[in-house]
């Protein structure tokens, strides 16, 4: 019974933390702390706001922000629609050139990352963007609306500020594209596979902002058939697909990171017919070797990620 | 009882807790988060016409905080969002396409349906009613076709959603396939009647080219898989701040793929084979869920979930005739079977939450999962033949599973993640974090032993006994019966791999202006590896970054990293003593039994053991390695309309090995301009170059000795070789958006890449060379592998009507690819059957007319 209360005390500590609140649902802290102008500001009204915003208004009704905001706000602060994201907009109002007046999510604000990132996190903290602190993304100062635009519908889901989720993650990361025109690659430019299908940008627990505890654990999502466990297990493949494989794409046949038969030679130099060098004559022709030609190794070797096959300790069968 | 008292003491406070903070968007559980196809990969109607106002009257080229311009919105009808009930709106895109040139190939076809007919390009609906905040959508793509793709959203928003997905990925890997079997696609491979088993051989006049002419006569086919997964998701927020969520996923893969199913090979140079490429049928079905509910309170957010996949395949094993006969005389194995891909699951739950301290800003967050994966299929015999091997074992012994120590894989591995990470804003410009990271897998399968409990021998029954028949040896039998004095070294137990991962990491960041970030982050990763050839690598990682954003110009962000990976203790290259019958021998040594004479030839054997591999020799995932990296991103805004973004990368693994992986290095640099010279028009100009390049060495073996160090007589100096990639890309890409006429849209892009890998490589001497490779020159290089594609793609769009419009598209591709592999490969060639999948260039188009409706 002690160990059962004590439990429980531990919980309510856990849960309830100090009774200072750090973190206020209907506002964001950073913005209230601060000496920006609209820090001062006044709650005016969404009317107010499209009053003047008309170009804006037909393109945002159509989101999800503002059928929610507007038809079933579930709480003080999602009613006040506008202003639940742009702060309070009496000063703005007013001063409508003065810089930092309201929270202006685009590169020519003044306001810190916390504060702007923190409008959307009122409500987006939390779920998916537990992890974000601290993450990759966050570390190199991004911000929601680096990838984000609310305030119209360019993407089907997620309120991308491109027409898809790839078109905004490639819009940064080059290196990335460039893999996906390879010979082998995921499909991701034919539109088939989605960077969010492996990863996170918003942060995750493992590595490379990975969906899963692991790089394996991620590719399982679609080869289900590679996770076994095998009754034979050959070792690098269990660990990391990426020993072996390109993530994005490659110059060789299934993402392979270099070409058969050397990238099995630089693991593997036993006896016998393991570590011959094998020559531009071994492709087809007079001089041709099943070590070359077409599959490689895995001519022999086609249970390459594992078998359970009781001759299979060298993935024959 | 005790335990859910338990549960519900434990948990009930954290309900209590729950405050009125809001959970939003599960936006990307599971796969199929974006659906489109390679013809449109957006999945939302193409060429639209921007909105001449943009999002703002004030402002019409604002940028993302890092500098990016952001698009104009479309202009629709439906941007009039008055009106009463359900508003609807949506564009139908409806026509034909038809595919020209070397329209099968299989890059042009890759992951794309191009046939020719009648289709439905694009559907965009979305409904919402003005009296609440009710909406329901609908957008699908390519239907009929291989590619098609639809997805149906119906929910409140702000209060639940559910999402009905339906994705077809086709994925083409050769579309010129030959093969003399019957019964593709199923478990069952035969020969026909023209081709009798165990017929073809080299010394057979006339067979090989018998093979080859029936081959000729058969139809090509396609080397295919088709997934279509079909998937049903949702979240729901019970109460303010507390959501649930599921995403369920049912996938149908089916196809063919190519598969070895070989009985022999040519490794002596004796022109004999028994090479064969079969066909792998793929039919395989999954379910994969995630569900969960997550938490958001005032000073705490809690996710706690359960994923569970589970697979199976329709087709357990794959049998197949063999053609071949070495024509030694000896066994020939008549089929070849083997065992495909088990049915597996794997469950697992998660708890993950973080909670804000008190002090400094402080944020703890906690990840904690516990997950298995298992399967347990039935085993197959050792062999599917019968037969009596010429040195005497009755594979009647062997076939049957009478033989094995177990009849199924009791295969499982147990997973886990540990994971504590703390974080501190002490001021405004200080960032501090330190964080904790336990994953572990434990290999719970036991170690399966290759032993007959018929006959009590143990042995390798590799490839179907094809080499050990056709040598009549019963060391490449790898039979090991030490009571009847035979004594062969082969890996005759599974290994049971694990291993556990133990990261720690620390961090500051440091607000050096009001937009200047400089962070700095240490990692030490540990991971544990059981049966390895090390016990333990220890990686030590430094990066330091800067960010730098400005309002008018741009931003930088400049990364470098360096690590270094050590092992801990000895590299021992043979760890694997204990799953080698070399451990029985030592145990039968010790204990004869009832033939105690053979325990003096047995420690003969054992003094004769050749070396398990090269001393000197580090495999990569294990060797020591120092890492550099570097990454730099610039986005300019060179001027109100024009962007430049220039990103550069560079890692450098340099590996500690005489033997092995040496080094690998790639670097690449972007550039891309854009510019939105006005509200109608676009374009952009983009190039990427990167450069691959990596190193190995080896030694051939000679055989001779027991000496497994270089430069001994079993890996002579003489027989050292060494192999290199070096691989260069390039890609362009230019692409114009632009309004002709009033009424007329034109969509115009071009993209190169170029990837060209050269493999070269040089010996000592010519003694490193495969024996089929004699009086080759070993000092040389392959034909580059080289694939070059150019794309050109155009739309032009007409509007007709406020509502009604047209949109022409073509696509035109020239692509040349060179693989050495494949280069000229024969379907029956010097006892090796494939199914000549040989690598064709490629000058094709796709065209199409298609009619639009927006309303």
């Amino acid at each position: 019974m002690l160990k059962a209360i004590l439990r429980y005390l531990i919980c309510l500590i856990l849960f309830y933390g100090a009774s200072v609140p750090l973190y206020a649902a209907e506002e964001n802290p950073a913005l209230k702390k601060g000496d920006w102008p609209v820090s001062f500001a006044e709650f005016v009204g969404a009317d107010q706001c499209k009053g003047c915003h008309q170009a804006i208004k037909g393109h945002y009704a159509h989101t999800k922000h503002a059928i929610a905001f507007e038809k079933n706000p579930g709480n003080a602060l999602e009613r006040k629609n506008c202003e639940a994201c742009h702060g309070p907009g009496s000063r703005h109002s007013e001063h409508p050139l003065e810089k930092n007046a309201i929270v202006n999510f685009q590169q020519d604000s003044d306001l810190p990352k916390p504060v702007i990132n923190g409008q959307c996190l009122q409500c987006h903290d939390g779920g998916e963007r537990l992890h974000w602190d601290n993450s990759i993304h966050d570390s190199n100062d991004l911000m929601c609306s680096d990838c984000h635009n609310p305030m119209a519908r360019f993407s089907k889901r997620g309120l991308q500020r491109t027409s898809s989720v790839n078109d905004t993650c490639i819009s940064c990361h080059k290196t990335q594209e460039a893999e996906f025109k390879k010979r082998s690659h995921m499909p991701v430019l034919e539109g088939k596979v989605s960077c969010v299908d492996c990863h996170n940008p918003h942060g995750s627990s493992s590595e490379t902002l990975l969906k899963a505890d692991t790089v394996n654990q991620v590719c399982y999502n679609c080869h289900q058939e590679k996770r076994g466990p095998f009754v034979y297990e050959h070792a690098p493949v269990r660990e990391n697909c990426i020993n072996c494989h390109k993530p994005h794409g490659s110059n060789h046949e299934f993402l392979l990171n270099v070409a058969r038969p050397f990238l099995c030679q630089s693991c593997h130099s036993h006896s016998q017919h393991v570590n011959d060098l094998l020559t531009a004559e071994a492709g087809p022709g007079a001089k041709s070797d099943a070590r070359v030609v077409g599959r490689s190794c895995q001519n022999c070797h086609s249970q390459i990620h594992g078998s359970n096959h009781p001759a299979g300790v060298r993935m024959h069968r | 009882m005790k335990t859910l008292k338990k549960i519900v003491f434990t948990i009930s406070p954290l309900a209590m807790a729950v405050a009125s903070n809001m959970v939003h968007a599960t936006s990307a559980v599971g796969t199929d988060n974006h659906l489109g196809n390679e013809m449109n990969p957006s999945g939302l109607p193409v060429l639209c016409e921007p909105s001449p106002e943009g999002l703002t009257s004030f402002s019409k080229d604002s940028r993302t905080p890092t500098g990016l311009r952001y698009q104009q919105p479309c202009l629709k009808p439906e941007n009039d969002p008055e009106g009463d009930g359900w508003i609807v709106y949506g564009t139908v895109e409806a026509g034909v396409t038809g595919s020209g040139g070397d329209d099968k190939n299989a890059y042009f076809v890759e992951y794309a349906d191009r046939d020719d007919g009648p289709i439905i390009t694009v559907v965009s609906l979305s409904a919402r009613d003005s009296e609440s905040a009710s909406y329901a959508e609908f957008s699908a793509g390519n239907l009929g076709r291989d590619d098609e793709h639809l997805e149906a959203e119906y929910g409140v928003a702000g209060s639940y959603k559910a999402r009905f997905t339906y994705n077809k990925i086709p994925h083409v890997y050769a579309t010129n396939a030959k093969s003399p079997y019957q019964g593709i696609g199923s478990g069952n491979l035969t020969l026909p009647a023209e081709i009798p088993v165990n017929s073809v051989s080299n010394s057979v006049p006339g067979s090989t080219e018998g093979l080859d002419s029936f081959i000729d006569s058969q139809s090509e086919f396609e080397l295919s898989v088709n997934r279509e997964r079909m998937g049903l998701s949702g979240d729901y927020e019970i109460t303010e701040g507390v959501k649930a969520y599921v995403d369920y996923k049912h996938e149908q893969r089916d196809g063919l793929r190519a598969f070895g199913g070989s009985f022999n090979f040519d490794f002596l140079g004796l022109g004999i084979g028994s090479v064969n490429e079969v066909i792998e049928p793929i039919d395989y079905m999954s379910h994969d869920i995630t569900a969960g509910f997550s938490i958001n309170a005032d000073r705490y957010n809690l996710n706690a979930s359960y994923t569970g996949s589970f697979f199976s395949n329709r087709i357990d094993s794959l049998t197949y005739e063999n053609p071949w006969n070495t024509g030694f005389g000896g066994f020939t194995p008549a089929t070849g079977q083997s065992d495909l891909a088990p049915d597996n699951q794997f469950n697992q739950l998660r708890l993950e939450g973080n909670y804000q301290l008190p002090s400094w800003k402080g944020l703890a967050t906690f990840s904690l999962s516990r997950g298995r994966m298992e399967q347990d299929d039935k085993l197959l015999p050792f062999t599917s033949n019968t037969g009596v091997l010429p040195f005497g074992v009755n594979l009647d012994d062997w076939n049957t599973t009478a033989a094995l120590q177990r009849d199924s894989a009791e295969a499982r591995i147990d997973t886990g993640v540990e994971q504590l990470k703390l974080s501190f804003k002490p001021t405004d410009k200080l960032g501090m974090k330190f964080g904790y990271r336990h994953y572990e897998e434990d290999n719970k399968t036991s170690p399966f032993a290759s032993c007959n409990q018929i006959t009590d021998q143990c042995a390798f029954v590799f490839l179907d006994a094809g080499l050990a028949g056709a040598f009549g040896s019963a060391a490449l039998f790898r039979l090991f019966d030490p009571d009847n004095g035979v004594f062969t070294n082969f890996h005759y137990l599974s290994v049971p791999w694990d291993y556990e991962k133990n990261k720690y990491t620390a961090g500051f960041s440091y607000l050096v202006q009001a937009k200047t970030r400089l962070g700095f982050d240490y990692e030490l990763e540990k991971i544990q590896r059981s049966y390895r050839e090390v016990d333990e690598t220890d990686e030590n990682k430094f990066r330091f970054n800067i960010v730098h954003r400005d309002g008018g110009w741009g931003t930088i962000r400049v990364e470098a990293g360096y690590a270094e990976r050590r092992y801990d203790g000895n590299y021992n290259s043979n760890p694997y003593e204990h799953f080698y019958t070399e451990e029985l021998l030592h145990d039968f040594i010790n204990d004869p039994g009832t033939a105690p004479a053979s325990a003096a030839a047995a420690q003969a054997a054992l003094n004769a053991l050749a070396p398990h591999t090269l001393s000197e020799l580090r495999k990569s995932d294990l060797s020591e390695r120092d890492q550099m990296t570097f990454a730099a991103k610039v986005n300019l805004a060179l001027n109100e309309k024009t962007d430049l973004m220039l990103t550069a990368d560079y890692k450098d693994n340099d590996y500690d090995a005489a033997y092995g992986l040496d080094y690998d290095k790639t670097k690449g640099v972007g550039l891309e301009i854009s510019q939105a010279s006005s509200v109608k028009s676009d374009w952009y100009m983009s190039y990427y170059f990167q450069s691959i390049k990596s190193s190995m060495r080896n030694i051939d073996s000679t055989e001779i000795g027991t000496d497994g160090s270089a430069g001994g007589t079993f890996y002579p100096f003489a027989n050292e070789w060494s192999s290199g990639e070096d691989e260069t890309s390039h890609m362009i890409g230019v692409g114009l958006n632009t309004q002709l006429a009033p009424d007329y849209r034109l969509g115009l892009g071009y993209a190169y890449g170029l990837t060209k890998t050269k493999i070269s490589y040089a010996a000592a001497s010519a003694a490193a060379l495969a024996a089929s490779q004699a009086g080759a020159n070993p000092v040389g290089s392959f034909d580059d592998i080289r694939y070059e594609q150019h794309q050109i793609e155009l739309n032009l769009r007409g509007r007709v009507t406020d509502v009604i419009g047209w949109r022409m598209f073509a696509q035109y591709e020239i692509g040349r690819i060179e693989d050495f592999h494949y280069e000229g490969i024969q379907r029956a060639e010097n006892e090796k059957l494939s199914l000549g999948t040989d690598v064709d260039d490629w000058d094709a188009f796709t065209v199409g007319l298609q009619a639009q409706y927006q309303f």
